[in-house]
């Protein structure tokens, strides 16, 4: 009798010291991150200049939103009773495509695990040296990306020119004469067309090799070599043994990586924007994330960066939901 | 183990109550502590820390704590309720802060103060101050746009062009064709290759620059009585189309550099340090870019020189900054002293010699400029654009995403996606349509 209340004494006090172990991680959690998400919830339904008390406004900011053509604009359908406005694209199309950048990114990021899989030496060099960008400062990448796609004298377009001139120069052969690169070359980030694939571009450059590429090594190493060997004797050829054995065996870490992907697609942009091209040209590079920051610190408009910030969490909500059903049929979690 | 949990606590409750109290201005030990507030950038700081040693060393009753971010920073210490006693701020940021009570109106001050004067600034920084009929801030420094020219590019083009009209070097007599024809003549595509290596200029499509060129041609952004928007005048499409051309006509101006945004904000000043650039219209800033071992560049000739005249007068935009006293320090009368020393001749003199703009601060300046044998021969001619400087009276009016979509149609313009006048009456409606709102909102100017 005694011994069993020892051992609940001692059970409750392991049981305290494990909740004042952890309390500081929930106080921190509690204040730092509830606290200002109920407030956001309170303040979407608010006007708020930060500087004057907020004004109750019901469902007002969410009304502006369903009729706000910088969010929905879009090249694909009229949307009729949205405001006009004069972009040509609105910000959840801008972030839509961006997000485009994702598949590639996780393809390349298993190519490129794939590829650093293999015993050989000095890969741990190579290991490193595809992981640096995402440890290396954001700021600096970006500028140094900016100089990278200046149109006249960048990298990208130096490259690009040499393909075309060689290109061009096979048409000429059959004929065809194509403008000067000098002519056709892309402004990247200074212009309404190409600001997107550019930020696609760096955005890929600093994903594939990050932490996506961790991952998969991580998930390609926990896949049993006797699969392979049992697929070779069976007479499997490298595709089939990837088809077959590999991307089943990893579809869990490609869902992780899916999902978070999507989750942070859609909450990005905010610091290529900040920093490269202020959401422009012509806030072309204007994704949700940042156009809540422009409402909230540029223009004053707590209440209604709130209300856009709840939708937000909302699109994300059902996407990841879609995901989590969609997973049953397509992972193996063998 | 206990003894661990409760220190544990212990410590993560100091932690939070030491952070919340370094935020507040104190009075410890017989000496204030003032809080100051500046744009984090490592040779302000350095400025800064100097500057306030040099006041505290004044003033051995007050101490001053530095501290540092951006206007979204500030903004959250003064939401917060912890804001700085002094900070500095952009000028069309002070508007904001007065309307809404965060500092104080120094006109009493200035008044009570013997010591001090405002006719020691230039008057288009003092102007840059106000909002309505009280003065928020002391003038810390402008930064109007001026020519910035590659002497041996004009040079080498006389010498490789005899038959032509020679370019002479640009001076106060030249005028908006003179720079045209200059900028044509001197781009120049040197291997033929077809990618132009030197251009003759910038043309500078934000908020900053393009509003200079309307006013020189005698128009404006809005009217006086800020009701209406003026974009669709005569003068300012005419000034506008004077850019469009000199950009998709001659094109002797890079499109990329015409945009708004930050990407190409800070490059002007590097082609025009690698000399792929002849001329460019922008502010002292660059000469932070242009500096090489700690000097001012000289691997090359170069100069500055008044902006060229448009046909009614030499307008130039003004930019700037400067110090506003909290509303709620408890300290009033020496927040007062430590903005005044911010903007005395020893803080100015730090400023201009930090690359900060052009003083606020006339007779260091004056003194600054002069600087005979040392280029830019004519430095002196931020004293004299100064007169021309304007604040940009619009950029007070909070009009949020219509003032941006506006400036968006100068965007599409300086991309060929729209012509002159069609991108000066989108302009025009979509500025109008803002500052009606913005009326209506607020009950008029």
């Amino acid at each position: 009798m005694k011994k069993t209340k020892t051992a609940t004494t001692w059970r409750r006090r392991a049981a305290l010291a494990g909740y004042l172990f952890i309390l500081p991680n929930v106080l921190g959690f509690l204040i730092f991150t509830s606290l200002p998400v109920l407030a956001s919830l309170l303040l979407s339904f608010a006007k708020w200049d930060l500087l004057r008390p907020p004004q109750w406004v019901g469902l007002q900011n969410f009304q502006n939103l369903l009729t706000d053509a910088h969010f929905w604009k879009n090249p694909f359908f009229a949307i009729p009773w949205i405001t006009d406005c004069p972009l040509e694209h609105g910000f959840l199309f801008n972030t839509l495509v961006m997000m485009l950048a994702i598949p590639a990114s996780i393809l390349l990021s298993l190519f490129l695990a794939a590829l650093l899989n293999q015993k050989l030496r000095g890969m741990i060099l190579f290991r490193t040296l595809f992981f640096l960008p995402s440890i290396t400062a954001g700021i600096g990448t970006m500028l140094l990306w900016m100089w990278l796609l200046n149109p006249d004298y960048g990298i990208v377009n130096l490259v690009f020119g040499h393909v075309y001139d060689a290109l061009a120069w096979m048409a000429s052969l059959v004929g065809w004469t194509w403008a000067s690169w000098a002519q056709v070359r892309p402004a990247w980030l200074q212009d309404v067309t190409w600001s997107k694939p550019a930020m696609i571009m760096m955005g890929l450059w600093g994903s594939m090799g990050g932490m996506n590429m961790i991952l998969y090594l991580a998930a390609l190493s926990n896949v049993p070599p006797a699969l392979y060997e049992a697929a070779k004797i069976d007479g499997a050829g490298a595709w089939q043994r990837f088809w077959k054995i590999t991307w089943p065996m990893v579809s869990p870490t490609t869902f992780f990586i899916f999902v978070m992907s999507i989750i942070g697609g859609f909450q990005g942009g905010f610091q290529q924007a900040h920093i490269m091209t202020n959401g422009g040209p012509a806030g072309s590079t204007t994704t949700i994330g940042f156009y809540i920051y422009q409402n909230a610190y540029q223009w004053f408009r707590m209440g209604y960066a709130a209300s856009v910030a709840w939708l937000l969490f909302l699109i994300v909500l059902v996407l990841t939901l879609i995901n989590w059903r969609a997973s049953k049929r397509l992972v193996h979690y063998g | 183990m206990k003894v661990v949990v409760w220190l544990l606590i212990a410590v993560v409750l100091a932690g939070i109550a030491y952070s919340f109290s370094t935020c507040r201005s104190e009075q410890s030990g017989g000496r204030t502590e003032l809080t100051m507030f500046d744009w984090d950038y490592a040779p302000y700081n350095k400025m800064n820390r100097q500057r306030i040693a040099a006041f505290e060393a004044e003033n051995p009753d007050i101490k001053v704590r530095l501290v540092t971010g951006n206007n979204d920073k500030y903004l959250t210490m003064v939401t917060g309720g912890v804001p700085p006693d002094v900070a500095h701020n952009a000028y069309q940021n002070i508007s904001y802060y007065a309307k809404r009570k965060c500092v104080l109106a120094l006109d009493k001050f200035i008044a009570d103060d013997k010591d001090f004067s405002l006719d020691a600034f230039f008057p288009a920084t003092v102007k840059g101050m106000w909002y309505r009929d009280k003065i928020y801030a002391l003038p810390d420094h402008g930064s109007p746009m001026v020519l910035f020219y590659n002497k041996n590019l004009f040079d080498e083009y006389n010498r490789n062009h005899p038959d032509q009209e020679p370019l002479t070097y640009p001076g106060r007599d030249w005028k908006w064709a003179d720079f045209r024809r200059a900028a044509k003549a001197l781009t120049q595509d040197r291997d033929g290759d077809g990618r132009i290596d030197v251009y003759g200029t910038t043309v500078g499509f934000s908020m900053n620059r393009f509003p200079a060129y309307i006013w020189q041609n005698g128009g404006e952004i809005i009217s006086a009585d800020k009701k209406r928007c003026m974009m669709d005048s005569p003068e300012a499409i005419e000034a506008i189309q004077w850019m469009y051309d000199i950009l998709w006509v001659d094109k002797s101006a890079p499109t990329y550099f015409s945009q708004i945004e930050g990407a190409s904000q800070q490059t002007h000043s590097i082609f025009f340090k690698e000399q792929h650039l002849a001329m460019m219209m922008t502010t002292r800033w660059a000469y932070e870019d242009l500096l090489k071992d700690g000097k001012l560049l000289t691997d090359f000739e170069w100069d500055v020189a008044l902006l060229p005249k448009g046909s009614a007068n030499r307008a130039t935009v003004f930019i700037g900054g400067g110090w506003m006293i909290s509303s709620k320090t408890p300290y009033p009368e020496k927040a007062w002293r430590l903005a005044k020393f911010l903007t005395n001749e020893y803080s100015s003199e730090l400023s201009m010699l930090t690359g900060r703009g052009v003083a606020a601060n006339r007779a260091v300046v004056e003194r600054l400029v002069h600087h005979p044998g040392i280029p830019p021969e004519h430095d002196y001619v931020w004293v004299e654009i100064m007169a021309d400087a304007r604040p940009k009276d619009f950029d007070f009016l909070e009009m949020g995403a219509d003032r941006q979509r506006a400036l968006d149609e100068i965007n599409y313009l300086s991309q060929g996606r729209r012509k002159p006048e069609e991108a000066c009456r989108n302009f025009t409606r979509i500025f109008q349509k803002g500052l009606d709102t913005l009326w209506e909102k607020e009950g008029g100017p």
